[in-house]
């Protein structure tokens, strides 16, 4: 493959920057969502063969409910809101306690959580517009439930195949959930996960690095 | 021993061994199985034919896994190799599904072309196709053992199921 397919060490920086700021944004919508405190990492950007991408993601083999939409726009790819299946209920109870309340009350887990995705997808989204003054919008999002590698294999196929420069932008977001009996808490770890296509992936980090200050 | 085998490659062995493929989609798991010798073959096929799907194809021989043509005339080549006479060959695949729902007529998803690709190939070939677990919106896991010919299919949420 070509080398100007690539992004260099520089550029991924750039973008896991960027895409922090997102993250950022994205956060905070689900801690009001769910009414919780959340640990936010720092975005992983990972640049390797679409037959690889599986195996980087954290939620590699268990099952999880997926909410995909695509991302159009200035920027074209796809976008993940993964939650392990295990979380999904609890994760919807909290949601329908908290700032959602009754309009939820009712309706399936995983109609609950596809709500969630699409309002982190447009808080994410906004943050980077606001920033690079990028127009990006998402689709409506649709949820499966099964393998994680089951559900982006079609995806994956799709790409180019040879090229060893597939952008995949993971973030990690610790719910945190404090028991009502101890004194204790647990975590549930969710995914926000962006596949932008190689040359959106390009015409990310230029419009960061014309928005950033000099 | 355990052998998993991931997306768009493919092995050919020998008993005792197992052949593993997991957290197929639209991907065809295809197995080629030889009982007098015990030997057979699996890929983890992602796309229906070269270059019809990838924008840009690889070089020569680094992807031929990836396709149904060139990954059933390489797994055929190997048990040819190996002594193996094409009419003992018994073919089985699973997966071929179709994870999101379509909003396009036309267009009939990987799974189903990769499905209708793998068929056209083995029946041209002569290789009889004895069972298949295809199709649906659900992943798959596929367990070949060698020593017996067995394949049995897995999924979340369902019965395990012997094709």
């Amino acid at each position: 493959m070509s080398n100007e397919e690539r992004l260099s060490d520089k550029e991924l920086d750039y973008l896991r920057e960027m895409m922090n700021i997102g993250a950022g944004n994205a956060a905070t919508a689900l801690s009001q969502m769910l009414g919780c405190r959340m640990k936010l990492d720092i975005p992983r950007v990972h640049q390797l063969p679409a037959k690889r991408v599986s195996s980087v993601v954290g939620v590699n083999g268990l099952p999880v409910v997926c909410v995909k939409m695509s991302m159009v726009g200035d920027c074209k790819g796809e976008i993940f809101f993964v939650v392990p299946e295990n979380a999904r209920t609890e994760l919807a109870r909290m949601a329908e306690r908290a700032l959602l309340g009754d309009a939820l009350r009712g309706t399936a887990d995983t109609s609950t959580l596809e709500e969630i995705g699409n309002i982190m997808a447009g808080s994410y989204l906004t943050a980077i517009h606001d920033f690079c003054k990028l127009n990006l919008y998402h689709s409506v999002p649709v949820a499966v439930i099964d393998v994680f590698q089951s559900i982006i294999d079609e995806l994956l196929a799709s790409f180019n195949l040879r090229a060893d420069s597939f952008i995949v932008i993971e973030n990690e977001f610790a719910i945190v959930i404090e028991s009502e009996v101890a004194a204790e808490e647990r975590q549930t770890r969710v995914f926000f996960i962006l596949f932008p296509s190689v040359e959106s992936a390009k015409s990310l980090v230029e419009s960061f690095k014309n928005a950033m200050p000099e | 021993m355990i052998i998993t085998v991931g997306m768009g490659e493919g092995i050919v062995a020998a008993a005792p061994h197992i052949l593993r493929a997991i957290g197929c989609g639209s991907c065809v798991i295809l197995t080629l199985y030889e009982c007098e010798r015990k030997v057979g073959g699996l890929a983890h096929i992602m796309l229906p034919r070269k270059a019809a799907l990838a924008r840009r194809p690889a070089p020569e021989g680094e992807d031929k896994y990836c396709y149904a043509d060139t990954a059933i005339s390489s797994l055929l080549e190997q048990l040819r190799k190996m002594g193996v006479l094409r009419k003992n060959i018994v073919a089985r695949m699973a997966g071929g599904a179709g994870m999101f729902p379509s909003y396009s007529v036309a267009d009939a998803g990987i799974g189903r072309q990769n499905i209708e690709s793998v068929r056209d190939i083995l029946r041209r070939e002569g290789i009889h196709l004895a069972g298949w677990d295809t199709g649906g919106n659900h992943g798959r896991n596929v367990e070949f053992h060698l020593d017996s010919g067995r394949v049995v299919v897995t999924a979340f949420g369902r019965a395990d199921r012997e094709i």
